[in-house]
């Protein structure tokens, strides 16, 4: 760890007070003024505006009237609402934890030397470009009832061992099968994205440090749990919060594959809950209470991760 | 969702491309509708005689799918941008109209005296007067028929459904074609498809054939935990979890999403807006049947209309479209189209809809006379989702009927009782 500080670059005192540091500041705000407007103008101020329409009532139509806290009362009486943190909390919970053991399972198995293995990398990356929409209207069609590719599998293989072939699920219409239908779906299309970051991270291992533990006697599971582990695990760490953040907010596939919620709300979120007061209720004020308290939520449990990663999560 | 800063940028710029197109001597009018691209399209050719008739005024028509069509109407509307005339719909009207963003018709109506709404089906009419003002003209008038699969009628051996038979006929001819060919415990075909999906196609009716309501007549109490809904709704589940002649959602979904078209269901109730889609078929025979009657005969009417935005610069010109819309050269291309019945009835009691194109099409006629149009309120789609969603669990077999009525009229009642309230402010 010192090692590293010694060569890193320190500030000449000084000099740093004169024009070039001017000109510098200067073209730093220049060239990040795009993001900075765009995120002042179409976040920060809808952001604000969101949270303080929350206590208000306001159908986007006629003006808002003031409603204090009664928003944020409803909140715990909204059965629905309780619903939809449930099957948000059943998402995050299917999808994260094994998304990322998942990636991080395939950025080992290609990182390797072997020919052609950047076309596994390319073929593990694809659904990551590919539209959220494109690829839930594709598995719409993998998980039907009737001419779906997964019950055929299904099937085929209890044929194949001679035994009696179950009857057909209906993976999107079926309350006990939908939510998980949906889960499976998403790890399969981050999967890549997550793959990539770790896959960097591996390749940043010192080789090293391999050698060393090698010398110690470590066998390739030590090697993986005392080097590789802790070395990446500040991107473990980056992988998990955004991952998280994102798992909180899922909408889009739901809103192909399971519209309304269905069936029987067992898919319904807390963005899906969000959209339907706003858009089909005309409750603008009620969705924005929702919106806050999801952001509340997401905040809460980024700061619980970054309170514990200072248990697990070693910067060299 | 994507919220990517640049794309938004893009977006306003085209916007602002837009806004100075307009600025020219001519008056531009904004349409908006949902439909089809090739539906579209027609409209497009049909609103060139409207600009001949009407120099100096140009239509441009926007259009999206229904499901987005009311997100964007709504964003329009809140941003002051909606278009001069739009499509409208009574699940949304009194929405609308309660918030001050429709232009009441009456003044401009009893202004123009080629126009009188005697000439339209009061049924749709209905669905637009309201609060002392008019807030659409009609467009069309629809109801429900009952489309049958002869080919399975045939094979099954049973009459095909006729003129004045009842709930217990439907009952014992969706057994006989609910069949299941090669004896594996799954049925080939089905007799019939009981659905919670919606109020006007498919579970509002038998409440009123069995001379329940689904509100009281003020529309601020849902009547559904009365005795003659909750035992019409019983009835009605019961086909698919007592007689098993109609397939609940699950097994439905292994047929596609619309049975009747791809051959698989013996009867199915579809709307007359349906015509079309059922002309297209190649593959049997069908023919359409009244609604099958109980204690009485009665059929949900709906009808669609074109509304002015109350903030539209060009009222005028904006009335002239909507009065064309209405107008019978309009109604007859619709007519000829088969997506919906022409409100104008001279139109539709002419040859050009009763084209015999199937035979049989006087039946909606006769059942707009008889019918009864839906209980349109503010918040309409909220309450029918709520009780979508108790319905929903009946079918699943989780919540028996009476639980299911007796907590979706508490919801009902709660959220009109909520419109109340608003309007007292």
């Amino acid at each position: 760890m010192p090692a590293h500080q010694a060569v890193a670059p320190q500030p000449v005192p000084g000099r740093r007070r004169g024009s070039l540091a001017r000109t510098e500041r200067f073209w730093g705000l220049l060239l990040s003024s795009p993001y900075i407007l765009g995120l002042l103008f179409f976040a920060a101020g809808p952001i604000l505006f969101s949270w303080i329409i929350g206590f208000f009532e306001w159908d986007s139509l006629t003006p808002p009237r003031f409603v204090a806290l009664a928003n944020w009362q409803r909140l715990f009486t909204d059965p629905l609402f309780h619903k939809a943190l449930f099957n948000t909390l059943y998402f995050v919970l299917g999808s994260v934890p094994p998304g990322v053991l998942l990636s991080l399972l395939l950025a080992m198995a290609v990182n390797r030397g072997i020919k052609g293995i950047t076309i596994f990398r390319t073929i593990y990356f694809t659904p990551v470009v590919t539209s959220v929409v494109a690829v839930a209207l594709v598995w719409t069609w993998i998980y039907d009832t009737n001419v779906g590719i997964l019950n055929l599998l299904i099937e085929r293989t209890f044929k194949l061992f001679g035994a009696r072939p179950p009857e057909p699920i209906a993976w999107l219409n079926d309350p006990r099968f939908a939510m998980p239908a949906i889960i499976a779906m998403s790890i399969w299309k981050g999967l890549g994205y997550n793959m990539v970051i770790f896959l960097a991270a591996l390749q940043d291992v010192p080789t090293q440090l391999y050698e060393a533990a090698e010398l110690d006697g470590a066998g390739r599971l030590g090697k993986f749990r005392h080097v590789t582990l802790p070395m990446i695990s500040p991107v473990t760490f980056f992988v998990l919060a955004v991952s998280l953040i994102g798992a909180f907010q899922v909408f889009d596939q739901i809103y192909i594959m399971a519209k309304d919620g269905r069936p029987a709300n067992s898919t319904l979120t807390i963005v899906y809950h969000l959209y339907n007061h706003a858009f089909r209720y005309l409750e603008m004020g009620y969705a924005s209470t929702i919106g806050a308290a999801l952001f509340l939520m997401i905040f809460a449990v980024t700061l619980f991760q970054l309170w514990a990663q200072k248990r697990w999560v070693h910067y060299q | 969702m994507s919220r990517h800063p640049l794309l938004l940028l893009l977006f306003v710029l085209l916007l602002s491309a837009c806004g100075e197109s307009t600025s020219t001597s001519e008056t531009t009018l904004r349409y908006s509708r949902w439909g089809l691209p090739e539906e579209i399209e027609a409209e497009r050719e049909l609103l060139k005689q409207f600009e001949a008739a009407n120099p100096g005024i140009r239509v441009i028509v926007e259009y999206s799918s229904w499901s987005e069509y009311w997100n964007k109407l709504q964003a329009q509307m809140a941003a002051g941008s909606a278009p001069d005339v739009f499509l409208m719909g009574g699940t949304y009207v009194h929405d609308y109209a309660e918030r001050g963003q429709l232009e009441n018709l009456n003044a401009l109506a009893a202004a123009d005296e080629s126009f009188s709404l005697d000439d339209y089906f009061a049924r749709t009419n209905e669905v637009y007067t309201f609060d002392d003002g008019l807030w659409a003209l009609p467009r069309d008038c629809n109801t429900l028929a009952v489309y049958y699969n002869k080919a399975i009628f045939d094979e099954a051996g049973v009459p095909y459904p006729e003129e004045g038979w009842t709930w217990d006929d439907l009952v014992e001819k969706a057994r006989a074609t609910t069949i299941d060919r090669d004896n594996d415990g799954r049925n080939e075909t089905w007799g019939f498809l009981a659905s919670f999906e919606s109020l006007e196609v498919n579970w509002g009716t038998w409440v009123w054939q069995n001379g329940g309501a689904i509100l009281n007549d003020d529309r601020t109490k849902c009547l559904l935990d009365q005795p003659e809904a909750v035992e019409a709704l019983r009835f009605y589940t019961g086909l698919v979890l007592d007689e098993k002649v109609s397939p609940d959602t699950a097994e439905a979904s292994r047929f596609g999403s619309n049975m009747f078209l791809t051959g698989t269901l013996a009867m199915s109730m579809e709307g007359s807006w349906r015509l079309r889609a059922a002309s297209r078929i190649e593959d049997f025979e069908w023919g359409i049947a009244p609604l099958p009657r109980h204690k009485q005969a009665v059929a949900p009417v709906n009808g669609l209309g074109n509304s002015i935005y109350a903030k539209s610069k060009n009222k005028e010109a904006a009335w002239r479209l909507v009065r064309f819309l209405a107008s019978e050269t309009y109604q007859a291309n619709l007519a000829k189209s088969g997506t919906s019945i022409p409100a104008l009835k001279s139109v539709a009691e002419s040859d050009v809809y009763l084209d015999g194109n199937p035979p049989g099409k006087e039946l909606f006629l006769r059942q707009i006379d008889s019918g009864r149009t839906l209980p349109f309120t503010t918040g309409f789609a909220k309450w029918e989702d709520a009780i979508r969603g108790q319905l929903e669990l009946v079918w699943l077999g989780r919540k028996d009927i009476d639980t299911a009525l007796r907590d979706a009229t508490v919801q009902v009642d709660a959220i009109l009782a909520g419109n109340a309230a608003g309007e007292k402010q």
